[in-house]
């Protein structure tokens, strides 16, 4: 019976969310934040998973792993083809150097926190242990959501401010990615007796992909001249490369996260129509694919954190909420005194990205252990956290009223 | 040529791919099997079995290569599907081995979604409409063909009975012989269905076909339920399978092709109550109470897929998988047949709400060529290549007796309701193929009857008739549903007999 009511119970949150009444409740900020950092997704897992009325178990979803390594490898590809040389070519320079501080200050005091608070937690006192908890919580904590609207601060959508902000939180994701993938491979082994640990091994493991991925671009680039736009031979040859590269990743025992954006990294930048094409066709998708992994970290999370988990949760929360703003006034991204514009400056970077679910729902695919399903339950803690932060604080600060506005410069009186 | 030369060098290059990732595998060599290990909390905790790692790349490969395989078959004129099929044959394990037999079982998921997928589409095809003026017609095939056929075999295997090692007492050979006709009774929706999208074929010859299949499918559980029961009865099989049993069963494992997969099915739902489900009378009961439940739990998913499309409209893609995930796991959990489930669904929401469901069945179809790739893939993988070596020339005289059964029994059926060609002339090939529903069928007799002499033998034959029928399936049903399709689009080339007298055009 349990099955029955939870697609009825889907197909209700499906209703409700489409709902008009719903849309209404969207406008209010604490709705959309939620909703669009993936936490309704979260919830309705939670609700059929282990912890709600239990349809699925953790167990039936692993046992799906094959499909769900593709579905992650959707995603990577998603992240991938956004790296165009062209593109890139054209970022501003403030934007770069703002993801390049931000994701080396995030390892450096993420991965210390991490790795400070990590063996109390921690029943064996191993180093290597570590490494990938470290690598997730460091990973997890690189940018932030590039959604802006939610926040409503209609005045900063178009600014300068909000465009450098949302691009640095793009430009994260694969670096984010990066640091993940190398901490999972640099270790082998899945008993804690016998984990060893290996710096050169995933270097030689990333080139190997690098090569697989450039093979599969080619081969991806040829089948689409061939499927000239019908929508299920794209799908088809789509599907394809994303299962090869991301299985190919599985052998090798990186992550397919990896691999995934590394072909879309090659794809797209081998030139053609057929892969503008392509790339639209895998963008419309974006939506359902992060709500169905959403959905699946609700179901794969394990909520029995202990105190020591919760003081970690907690410590990273504190950390993001004090230096994710440091970080950004540091790099200097803007000096408007337009308050809105500094009010984005402020909140956006609180708000966690929402890649960080999906290097943990990553990690407990490749690794499903206990402590890895509440390893994911602490970034999901965290990042639902942040966000209602972000919106408690929009709330807090009041806009100045007009005496309170500084003065408009007055243009010097000629010499 | 030179496109055909490029999409094997594209092949060839996928293939090599593989293998050297495969070799280069830290884990290759590690033994196969889920064990336990100790995370850093000293909590412990299953490990992934190395075949499951190792399924992303198999289903990569077997989608992608498969789509190559089945581009250079087009090119050759010949159906796409035959090209997945013998693609899963070469890399199978009993061929090149690229996919391992123990990666292929972790593949069920995809297996599960086609069935839904297949049956859907297929209810989807059918207007109630269509259904009333032709019935005539449905019967009448439906039922001179399950006779002829049934007959045809039973007496080809009877016949043949001492050279394929089944020389037991004569009572046993006739259980035996009814049994393997029984099977050749059933056809195959999923390879109907996958030629009939690639050709993109419509119009009243193809809902004929299909509702002649449904027709006999829904006859075929009724019948082999009452055979295997008898035959149980008569010869003292060890697990009799209930009506429910059965269907649970090849639900399960319906246009499948894992033999294995039939066993805990059968065993978890067969015990029979105190000689209840042996019994024809009470194996026909709870049949009936079966099969009404599935029809009505098809009606309830028909109108909450009709809601849903009504109401909330959004992420398509996503619902259709969802719905067909659900038909599969509900049926499984009730015991229900989710070809009969789906096949309700899709009708009615084709009939009742024909404009709102538009959408659902235009992303159907978008979802359905990389499912079928992998399906027909993993069917062509799993072929039993052994048995077909060594039992190819009874197993020819099974399939030719079966093919020409089909001919004149349709060809009689359509004479009868004055029904002219194409029909007449061409009908008879949708029902040539078979696939997965017979394995899954003879997978529950040689369960039943382990351990008798003729369990073993008659297995192997039937598996190696399935082979043939997969591998000249295809090739028969796209030449028959291009000549069906030529048919209708100009009926004054047809022929001298009077055209579609019941079937409406």
């Amino acid at each position: 019976m349990e099955i029955i009511f939870g697609i009825l119970l889907l197909v209700a949150l499906a209703y409700v969310a489409t709902s008009a009444t719903f849309l209404k409740l969207r406008r209010a900020t604490v709705v959309g934040v939620l909703v669009s950092g993936g936490w309704l997704g979260v919830l309705a897992g939670l609700a059929i998973g282990p912890g709600g009325i239990g349809i699925l178990s953790p167990e039936l979803v692993i046992n799906a792993s094959p499909l769900l390594t593709v579905g992650l490898g959707w995603i990577g590809l998603m992240i991938g083809l956004q790296l165009r040389r062209d593109i890139l070519k054209q970022l501003p320079s403030a934007m770069i150097r703002l993801s390049l501080i931000d994701a080396l200050a995030s390892i450096a005091i993420f991965g210390f926190a991490a790795a400070l608070l990590l063996p109390y937690w921690f029943q064996h006192d191993s180093a290597i242990a570590m490494i990938a908890p470290v690598a997730l919580l460091a990973a997890g904590a690189i940018g932030w959501t590039a959604e802006t609207r939610s926040l409503r601060l209609a005045d900063a959508q178009n600014s300068a401010e909000t465009l450098t902000l949302r691009g640095a939180a793009s430009l994260s994701t694969p670096v984010a990615v990066l640091v993940f993938s190398f901490g999972l491979a640099m270790v082998r082994g899945r008993d804690i007796e016998s984990l060893t640990f290996s710096a050169t091994a995933p270097v030689l493991r990333f080139v190997a992909l690098i090569l697989i991925a450039i093979v599969l671009g080619i081969i991806s680039r040829f089948g689409l001249r061939r499927a000239q736009g019908n929508r299920s031979e794209l799908l088809a040859i789509f599907l394809g490369v994303v299962a090869i590269i991301t299985g190919a990743a599985n052998e090798l025992e990186m992550s397919p996260l990896l691999s995934a954006m590394l072909a879309g990294i090659v794809i797209a930048n081998l030139a053609g129509k057929e892969l503008r094409k392509f790339e639209r066709f895998i963008i419309e998708a974006e939506h359902a694919v992060a709500t169905l992994y959403w959905i699946v970290a609700g179901v794969l999370l394990d909520i029995r954190l202990g105190p020591l988990a919760l003081v970690i949760a907690a410590a990273i929360i504190l950390l993001r909420v004090v230096c994710k703003p440091t970080i950004v006034a540091m790099s200097r991204v803007s000096n408007s005194s337009e308050f809105s514009a500094k009010q984005l400056l402020h909140l956006t970077p609180i708000r966690q990205s929402p890649m960080a679910i999906m290097l943990g729902v990553a990690l407990v695919i490749a690794i499903p252990s206990d402590l890895n399903h509440r390893l994911l339950a602490i970034v999901a803690l965290t990042g639902i956290t942040c966000d209602v932060i972000a919106v408690a604080a929009r709330g807090l600060r009041k806009r100045p009223t007009a005496a309170e506005q500084p003065a408009a410069p007055t243009e010097e009186p000629a010499a | 040529m030179i496109r055909i030369l490029r999409l094997i060098l594209a092949l060839l290059v996928l293939l090599a791919v593989t293998l050297l990732v495969q070799r280069w595998s830290p884990t290759t060599g590690a033994p196969d099997a889920a064990s336990t290990a100790r995370d850093a909390l000293d909590r412990t905790f299953t490990t992934l079995p190395e075949s499951l790692t190792g399924a992303t790349l198999s289903v990569g490969l077997l989608l992608l290569g498969s789509w190559l395989f089945g581009r250079i078959f087009k090119t050759l004129q010949l159906p796409k599907l035959s090209g997945y099929l013998i693609f899963g044959m070469i890399i199978g394990p009993q061929v090149l081995g690229v996919v391992p037999k123990d990666q292929i079982i972790h593949l069920k998921l995809v297996e599960s979604l086609a069935i839904s997928l297949i049956a859907l589409t297929a209810g989807g095809e059918i207007e109630l409409s269509f259904l009333r003026k032709a019935m005539r017609l449905i019967l009448s095939v439906s039922i001179i063909q399950i006779i002829a056929v049934l007959v045809g075999v039973t007496v080809v295997v009877y016949a043949l009975a001492p050279s394929i090692g089944l020389a037991d007492a004569p009572e046993t050979r006739i259980i035996a012989a009814i049994i393997a006709g029984t099977i050749a009774t059933a056809a195959s929706p999923a390879v109907f269905i996958a030629v009939m999208n690639e050709l993109r074929a419509e119009g009243n010859s193809i809902q004929a076909a299909l509702s002649v299949m449904i027709s006999k499918d829904l006859a075929l559980i009724v019948l082999f339920t009452v055979v295997i029961a008898v035959a149980n009865g008569m010869l003292g099989g060890q697990n009799a399978p209930s009506g429910e049993g059965m269907a649970a069963a090849s639900a399960q494992v319906a246009d499948s092709d894992e033999s294995n997969e039939a066993e805990p099915a059968l065993t978890e739902q067969t015990e029979p109550a105190e000689g209840e489900a042996t019994k024809p009378s009470g194996v026909v009961g709870t049949l009936s109470v079966h099969l009404l439940g599935s029809v009505l739990a098809g009606a309830i998913f028909g109108l909450g897929f009709a809601w849903y499309m009504h109401v909330v409209r959004a992420h398509l893609a996503i619902f259709v998988v969802a719905g067909c995930m659900s038909i599969a796991l509900v049926s499984e959990l009730l015991h229900l047949e989710a070809l009969i489930v789906a096949l309700v669904a899709g009708l009615l929401m084709r009939n009742v709400w024909r404009e709102r469901v538009g959408p659902f069945f235009h992303t159907m179809e978008d979802l359905s060529l990389p499912v079928y790739c992998v399906f027909f893939a993993v069917a062509g993988a799993k072929l039993d290549l052994n048995a077909l070596a060594s039992l190819w020339p009874a197993a020819l005289a099974l399939v030719g007796v079966r093919a020409a059964a089909i001919w004149v029994s349709t060809d009689i059926a359509c004479r009868l309701v004055k029904q002219g060609p194409p029909i007449r002339t061409w009908l008879w090939t949708a029902f040539v193929p078979q696939a997965g529903v017979s394995v899954a069928l003879i997978s529950i007799v040689q369960t039943t009857f382990a351990g008798k002499p003729f369990a073993d033998p008659l297995y192997s034959l039937v598996l190696a008739a399935i082979g043939i029928h997969e591998l000249i399936g295809p090739l028969l049903l796209k030449f028959g549903l291009q000549r069906l399709s030529a048919g209708e689009d100009s009926p004054e080339d047809a022929s001298d007999e009077p055209p579609n007298q019941h079937v409406p055009s």
